[in-house]
């Protein structure tokens, strides 16, 4: 398994939000390259981009990320608010190693289906659960949808993989939903990347240990809850 | 039909198991290598290190040697593929030898490499009755056989090319996870499993 460090934009700051909540943000550094820098030479081999404005309709950082891509030594994963074949044939041609698609991949299947086989283990599909249940459009809208029954829809795809974000957990520095993630990562016939509420090694080794491909971690990155020097030394990839 | 995964204690089966049952065997799960050769197919899963791997395979390792040599439709996945082979740098320990050369370190800046990657060159019955031209891998050491008649289909991971998959027999090695390689990967696994079951038939 890899330590995914999250670089989450918001008004081209990095920020980090509690509880997938906009009006708690607890991290805002305003050199987001930078930011990228830094984790690369903490000897991080990944990272998750992802562009909260877009996601929730409020602007859009494309022209940052595009810019970061550019810069960036390592594969990146870029997401937030990708609802079309143009933005994600954009970010591949930006440079981005795989693009995360939410909303539209879990209310249009015809078209995740298609972009799934255009690009194969390229495209990872983000699943927002709270509880089990699936949300969408930056977490205001929740889908009366078990996780599980998803995953299974799923599995018939050439998938870059399942990001499944514990909404619940996220920013709080509490743990993870081990529970959740073993059930997917179980049920699932493709990589699961994990993310929210990782905050201790124990946390990252008991997820490897349930099959999860990555772990995301942003805010325990962030304030410090770990040290990036260990976490990239075990799991930096 | 009887399929065993061989347990070397190191991590979670559930998802190969799962994706085994749903070809229509019986799976059993099984720590003791002796007593997993008593099975029509047998599986060695890729979760967990070399060394803890062959200590665990030590006691029953010339057992499992024989029946894998003698014909028994054995599938190695990822550090099971690379347990059919002498030795490893990655830990101490014994392989089971089934093909001659050893598991070193991928020649690359990133490891482990994680993510989709290419199966190149596929030459095996297997990848005609399952294509697959993309898998999953997640893996810092590959095999590297003496002979290269063994290699089924081959990878390349920054620039290090190495083989995704190995035949010795019936014997078969693959360095991607079938199980993790969506519904084409679940595809090619069943495929291995109705050769398993065609190769029982005429044992």
């Amino acid at each position: 398994m890899i330590a995914i460090p999250a670089v989450d934009l918001r008004d081209g700051a990095c920020v980090q939000l509690v509880g997938g909540s906009y009006a708690k943000e607890r991290v805002r550094l305003s050199n987001p390259m930078d930011v990228v820098r830094s984790w690369e030479h903490y000897g991080f081999h990944r990272l998750h981009l992802v562009d909260l404005d877009a996601a929730t309709g409020r602007g859009s950082n494309l022209s940052l990320i595009r810019d970061m891509l550019a810069d960036a030594n390592v594969p990146v994963q870029v997401g937030g608010g990708v609802r079309s074949d143009e933005r994600v044939e954009e970010l591949l041609a930006s440079g981005a190693a795989q693009v995360i698609v939410g909303t539209r991949a879990l209310e249009d299947r015809d078209w995740l289906a298609e972009l799934a086989q255009r690009h194969s283990g390229q495209i990872i599909v983000a699943c927002d659960v709270r509880e089990r249940r699936v949300t969408t459009r930056g977490w205001a809208h929740t889908l009366p949808v078990d996780i599980l029954d998803v995953v299974e829809e799923l599995n018939e795809l050439p998938l870059g993989g399942l990001l499944v974000t514990a909404v619940h957990k996220e920013g709080q520095l509490r743990g993870t939903d081990l529970p959740l993630m073993e059930d997917v990562a179980e049920n699932s016939q493709f990589p699961v990347y994990a993310s929210g509420g990782v905050t201790s090694m124990d946390d990252l080794r008991a997820l490897e240990h349930r099959g999860i491909a990555g772990a995301v971690i942003g805010m325990a990155l962030y304030t410090g809850a770990m040290d990036p020097v260990v976490v990239a030394g075990e799991f930096g990839g | 039909m009887r399929v065993t995964i061989f347990d070397y204690g190191a991590g979670n089966l559930h998802s190969l198991a799962k994706a085994i049952e749903t070809a229509g065997v019986e799976v059993r799960v099984e720590e003791d290598p002796t007593a997993a050769t008593d099975t029509d197919a047998l599986v060695l899963p890729g979760v967990g290190a070399f060394g803890a791997a062959s200590g665990r395979l030590a006691p029953g390792r010339e057992p499992m040697r024989k029946a894998i040599v003698d014909g028994l439709p054995t599938l190695g996945i990822c550090l099971g593929m690379q347990l059919l082979f002498e030795g490893s740098d990655e830990g101490a320990g014994a392989g089971l030898g089934v093909i001659a050369g050893r598991v070193s370190r991928l020649d690359a800046e990133r490891v482990p490499q994680i993510g989709w990657n290419a199966v190149e060159s596929p030459d095996d019955p297997l990848f005609d009755a399952a294509p697959l031209s993309i898998a999953y891998y997640a893996n810092s050491f590959v095999c590297r056989p003496v002979d290269s008649s063994s290699v089924i289909a081959w990878s390349t991971h920054e620039g290090d090319r190495f083989p995704a998959a190995v035949r010795a027999g019936t014997a078969v090695g693959v360095q991607f996870h079938p199980e993790k390689s969506s519904a084409a990967g679940v595809r090619w696994l069943h495929a291995f499993l109705d050769a398993a079951r065609l190769a029982g038939r005429s044992r």
